[in-house]
């Protein structure tokens, strides 16, 4: 039987703590065994999705919390950021902005680094899942 | 992250050499600087981002804004020393057909004269 691993990391909304917090991310996945070549894309994705929690909806000067909760099962690995900022009120669309557009290339980025993500809102708080589909580890 | 490696000999004034991640946190400052650079190296830069382990779109927008003030002005800004990853990010967001790419810094360095 597979197990399930489950863990929980809470960062200050704040880019100098994203870099931290990701890497305690992949920490969790090297240690649960997520393929190896897997481990870029999370890494960039993540990023690319804090940075976006960071400028957009947490942009009030109390630095709110933001809450990661990592879960695998050995082919499905669930990121899902939790944070009480502005609502998203219309998802991006995955499109790369024209060449020399300083940015807009976050969403794309997110949307080629992960298999599914999925944005909810209730409680007043903002959930994205940021899901990637694995080969299924030998365990 | 390091913005400039002042280890360099002088001719090497026409290269901008951050190291570490470039990303959202440093960005702005990475900005600054490689514009500085560029306009200390009279609008003809190398990026060289050998020692760049990491970037994020940010990244990113330093890099196009050094192209777009090269352009301003007639000059050339070319990168070299893509990790694989950075490589990989490059092509993901087809920023290698808007920019020219080289191996290496010394590679770089001969097309722009």
């Amino acid at each position: 039987m597979i197990p399930t691993h489950a863990a929980e990391l809470t960062l200050a909304a704040d880019a100098d703590a994203i870099a931290v917090a990701v890497a305690a991310v992949l920490d969790h996945c090297r240690d649960w065994t997520v393929p190896e070549d897997a481990l870029f894309q999370i890494e960039l994705g993540l990023t690319e999705a804090l940075n976006n929690i960071v400028q957009h909806a947490c942009t009030a000067p109390s630095q709110p919390t933001v809450l990661i909760a990592l879960r695998y099962n050995g082919r499905t690995l669930d990121l899902t950021l939790s944070d009480p900022g502005t609502a998203m009120t219309t998802p991006p669309a995955p499109d790369l902005p024209a060449a020399l557009d300083e940015g807009g290339r976050g969403w794309f980025i997110i949307y080629a680094c992960f298999d599914e993500v999925i944005y909810t809102r209730h409680a007043a708080e903002n959930h994205l899942t940021l899901r990637k589909l694995l080969p299924l580890e030998a365990h | 992250m390091t913005l400039q490696d002042t280890s360099l000999p002088p001719s090497d004034a026409d290269c901008w050499t951050p190291s570490g991640r470039l990303v959202m946190a440093n960005a702005d400052a990475a900005r600054r600087d490689v514009l500085e650079h560029l306009d200390a190296a009279g609008g003809r830069l190398v990026l060289d981002l050998s020692g760049v382990s990491f970037m994020d779109s940010s990244g990113l927008a330093v890099l196009i804004a050094a192209l777009k003030a090269a352009q301003g002005r007639n000059g050339k800004v070319v990168l070299c020393g893509l990790n694989t990853n950075l490589r990989a990010l490059i092509e993901l967001t087809r920023l290698h057909q808007v920019f020219d790419i080289y191996p290496d810094r010394a590679t770089a360095q001969a097309q722009l004269r």
